[in-house]
C-alpha cells in the first residue's frame, strides 16, 4: 500500500514537472543549444517581387482561424507583393538586425499620424495606410517582460535564433512579433505583490535552488547560413497574443548577408 | 531586646499578643466570557483566510486594472471622437454607393469595397451599439473609478482580521490588564472597517460598479472582439482600395469629399478602433474577475457588488460587538 502511494506520488510529481516545463524555457536558453553564436549585423536584402515570386525580406499577416498554407492573409493594399498578401520590407538605417544588443524603439515612438518612428532595422513601411516598423527592446513593449537581445546560433549552416525582443509598432500600438514569445507580465497585481514576488523569487532561488522563472515560451526562429558568402535566411511565425490583433499571426522572412562585428552597444 | 543587656546573654522571650488580621475587601472574581472571545477569534481567522483563499486580492486588482485601462476611452473627448469616426465611416459608405451608381462600377472590380458595401450597415449598427453602451456606462464608470483605495480593501479586511485574532487571544489567554487596550484596539479597527465604505465613497461606487458591469457585459466577450476584428478587416481592406485602385474611378462633389475624409482620417480612425478593441480584448479577464467579485458577495447572501460595502460595515459591527461582549467583567456579588 505504502509503495503504491509512493509510486503515485512520484508519478504525479514527474507529470507536474514535465507539464510545467514543456513548451517553455528560460530566457537565454537558446544560446545554450550548441553551435556558434553569430554576433554582428544581419544586413537585410530589400524585399522585391520577381514575377510571381517574392524575394528578399518580407512579412505576412495571417488572419485568425487561418493557416500558413491556405491563409487567409491580410491584404495590404499598400503592398504590390502577392496581391498585397505579403508586405515587402527595406533595410533601415542600421542596415538590418544586430545581434548581441538591442535596437530600441525611439522616443517618441510614433508621429502624429500613428506612423512608427523606429527606423534602424527596417524602414517604416506602409501597412493599411499607416507606417509600421521594427525594434528590439530589453523590456518587450507589449508584454512588459525583460527579454534577451537577438541571438543567432549557427550549427553547420542551420540557424536557430532567439528573437523574442522583436517588436512591431503600428498606429500607436506595439505587438511582440518575436520567437520565442515572451510570457506576459501585464497581469493585474495587488499593491505590494510585485515586491513580495521578487522577494520570494530571490529566496526560492537562493535557498530552495529553484530555477529562474520562464520568461519566454515556444520555439525560436530558424534558418540557414552559408559561412562562405555570409548569406542567411531567417524565418519564424509569431502569434499575436493580446491587443486589437489578438489571434492574428505574423510570418517573417529575413534574407540577406551576415557581417560579423562586435556586440552592439546596449540600447542602441 | 533591651539595650542594657550584655552581649552573649540569651534573649528574653516576650509573649506579645497576636497582631489583628489585616482585612482587605475581597475582589469579586473576574469573568472572561469565552464564547464571544472564541467567536471573535474564529471571525478574525475567517477574515484573514477568506480574502486570500477567495482570491479577493487578485480580483480587486483586476478590477482596478480594468478601470485604469479604460480611462482613456471614457474621456468625453474620446467618446466624441469615436462618434465622429462613425459619422465619417457612415458618410463614406453612402458616398461609395453613390460613386458606384454614378460611374457604373461593376461588382467584382473592387472586392474589398464590394464586401464593405454589403456589410456597411451591419458594421455601423454594431459599432454604434458598442459606442452607445460605452457612453451610457460613462457616468457609472466615473463613480466606480472615484472609489478611493479600491485595491486596498482586501488589505483592510485582512488587517482587521489580524487585529481581531490578536484581541481575542489577549481576551482568552492574556493578562487581565491588557484586556481593555486589546478591546479598544479591536473597536478602533472595527470602526475603521465600518466607516471606510462611507469615507471612500465605496457604497456609491459599488452600486455604480454593478451597473457598469451590466452595461459592459454585452461587449466584454471574445466573440465580440472577433466580430470587431472581422469588421476591422473589412474596413481596412476597403479603405486600402479607396486609397489605391479606386482612385482611378472618377469622383466629384460631396461623395468625393466624403471618401477623401475617410482616407485622410483613416490613421486616426483605425488607431481609435484598434485601441478600443485592444483594451476590450486585454480586459476580458479583468472584467470576469470583477464579475466573480460580484458573485462572491452573492454567495454570502448580499446582493452583488453593491452589497460589498455593507459586508464591511457588518463585519465591523460584528467585530465590535464580539469584542465588547468578550471584555472581562467582575462577577456581581450575591
Amino acid at each position: 500500500m505504502r509503495r503504491a502511494v509512493f509510486a503515485i506520488a512520484a508519478l504525479a510529481t514527474t507529470l507536474v514537472a514535465v507539464g510545467c516545463s514543456s513548451g517553455s524555457k528560460t530566457s537565454g536558453a537558446a544560446t545554450t543549444g550548441g553551435g556558434h553564436e553569430l554576433v554582428g549585423l544581419f544586413r537585410l536584402t530589400p524585399g522585391a517581387v520577381s514575377g510571381a515570386k517574392t524575394t528578399g525580406t518580407w512579412f505576412r499577416m495571417l488572419q485568425p482561424r487561418g493557416n500558413p498554407k491556405n491563409g487567409p492573409y491580410m491584404v495590404n493594399a499598400d503592398s504590390p507583393a502577392d496581391g498585397g498578401q505579403a508586405t515587402l520590407l527595406q533595410p533601415g538605417t542600421s542596415g538590418g538586425l544586430r545581434t548581441g544588443g538591442y535596437q530600441s524603439q525611439p522616443t517618441p515612438a510614433f508621429d502624429g499620424g500613428g506612423n512608427s518612428m523606429a527606423d534602424a532595422i527596417t524602414a517604416p513601411t506602409k501597412f493599411f495606410g499607416v507606417k509600421f516598423s521594427i525594434s528590439t527592446n530589453e523590456t518587450d513593449l507589449q508584454t512588459k517582460t525583460k527579454v534577451a537581445p537577438p541571438t543567432v546560433l549557427d550549427n553547420n549552416g542551420k540557424l536557430t535564433a532567439d528573437l523574442s525582443s522583436w517588436a512591431a509598432s503600428w498606429n500607436n500600438q506595439n505587438f511582440n512579433q518575436g520567437a520565442p514569445k515572451p510570457v506576459s507580465s501585464t497581469q493585474a497585481q495587488a499593491p505590494g505583490q510585485e515586491q513580495a514576488q521578487r522577494a520570494w523569487d530571490w529566496v526560492s532561488q537562493k535557498w530552495l535552488e529553484a530555477a529562474p522563472k520562464s520568461t519566454v515560451t515556444g520555439g525560436g526562429a530558424t534558418g540557414t547560413y552559408d559561412a562562405k558568402t555570409g548569406a542567411f535566411v531567417l524565418e519564424w511565425t509569431s502569434y499575436i497574443d493580446g491587443g486589437p490583433f489578438n489571434g492574428f499571426t505574423g510570418l517573417w522572412h529575413l534574407e540577406g548577408t551576415f557581417e560579423p562585428s562586435g556586440r552592439a552597444p546596449t540600447g542602441a | 531586646m533591651l539595650a542594657s543587656e550584655a552581649p552573649g546573654e540569651p534573649l528574653v522571650v516576650l509573649d506579645l499578643p497576636s497582631a489583628p488580621p489585616v482585612t482587605r475587601a475581597v475582589a469579586a472574581p473576574v469573568r472572561r466570557p469565552k464564547v464571544p472571545a472564541v467567536a471573535l477569534l474564529v471571525f478574525g481567522v475567517l477574515l484573514v483566510v477568506g480574502p486570500i483563499a477567495g482570491g479577493l486580492f487578485s480580483k480587486v486588482a483586476s478590477g482596478k486594472q480594468m478601470i485604469d485601462r479604460f480611462a482613456p476611452h471614457m474621456e468625453v473627448d474620446a467618446l466624441a471622437r469615436y462618434r465622429t469616426d462613425l459619422v465619417t465611416l457612415r458618410q463614406a459608405a453612402g458616398a461609395v454607393d453613390t460613386i458606384y451608381t454614378q460611374q457604373g462600377v461593376a461588382p467584382g472590380r473592387f472586392p474589398g469595397l464590394d464586401a464593405y458595401r454589403g456589410q456597411a450597415d451591419a458594421i455601423d449598427r454594431r459599432a454604434s451599439t458598442l459606442l452607445d453602451r460605452v457612453t451610457r456606462a460613462e457616468p457609472d464608470y466615473r463613480r466606480t473609478a472615484d472609489i478611493g483605495g479600491f485595491d486596498r480593501i482586501p488589505f483592510l479586511v485582512v488587517l482587521f482580521g489580524i487585529v481581531a485574532i490578536y484581541g481575542s487571544c489577549v481576551l482568552l489567554f492574556g493578562a487581565r490588564r491588557r484586556a481593555r487596550p486589546a478591546v479598544a484596539l479591536v473597536l478602533l479597527a472595527s470602526a475603521a472597517l465600518a466607516v471606510y465604505p462611507f469615507v471612500s465613497d465605496l457604497h456609491r461606487g459599488t452600486t455604480a460598479g454593478q451597473r457598469m458591469l451590466h452595461s459592459f457585459a454585452p461587449f466584454m466577450k471574445h466573440s465580440e472582439v472577433r466580430q470587431l476584428q472581422d469588421d476591422f478587416v473589412v474596413l481596412v481592406t476597403a479603405v486600402g482600395e479607396l486609397d489605391t485602385s479606386f482612385r482611378a474611378v472618377p469622383q466629384t462633389g460631396p461623395p468625393a469629399a466624403d471618401v477623401a475624409a475617410l482616407v485622410d482620417g483613416w490613421p486616426k480612425i483605425s488607431s481609435d478602433l484598434a485601441s478600443l478593441v485592444g483594451t476590450i480584448n486585454d480586459n476580458i479577464g479583468n472584467f470576469n474577475a470583477l464579475g466573480d467579485l460580484n458573485t462572491l458577495t452573492r454567495r454570502v447572501g448580499v446582493s452583488g457588488l453593491q452589497g460589498f460595502p455593507w459586508l464591511l460595515v457588518g463585519a465591523g459591527v460584528l467585530g465590535a460587538t464580539l469584542a465588547v461582549a468578550a471584555t472581562p467583567r467582575r462577577r456581581k456579588e450575591t
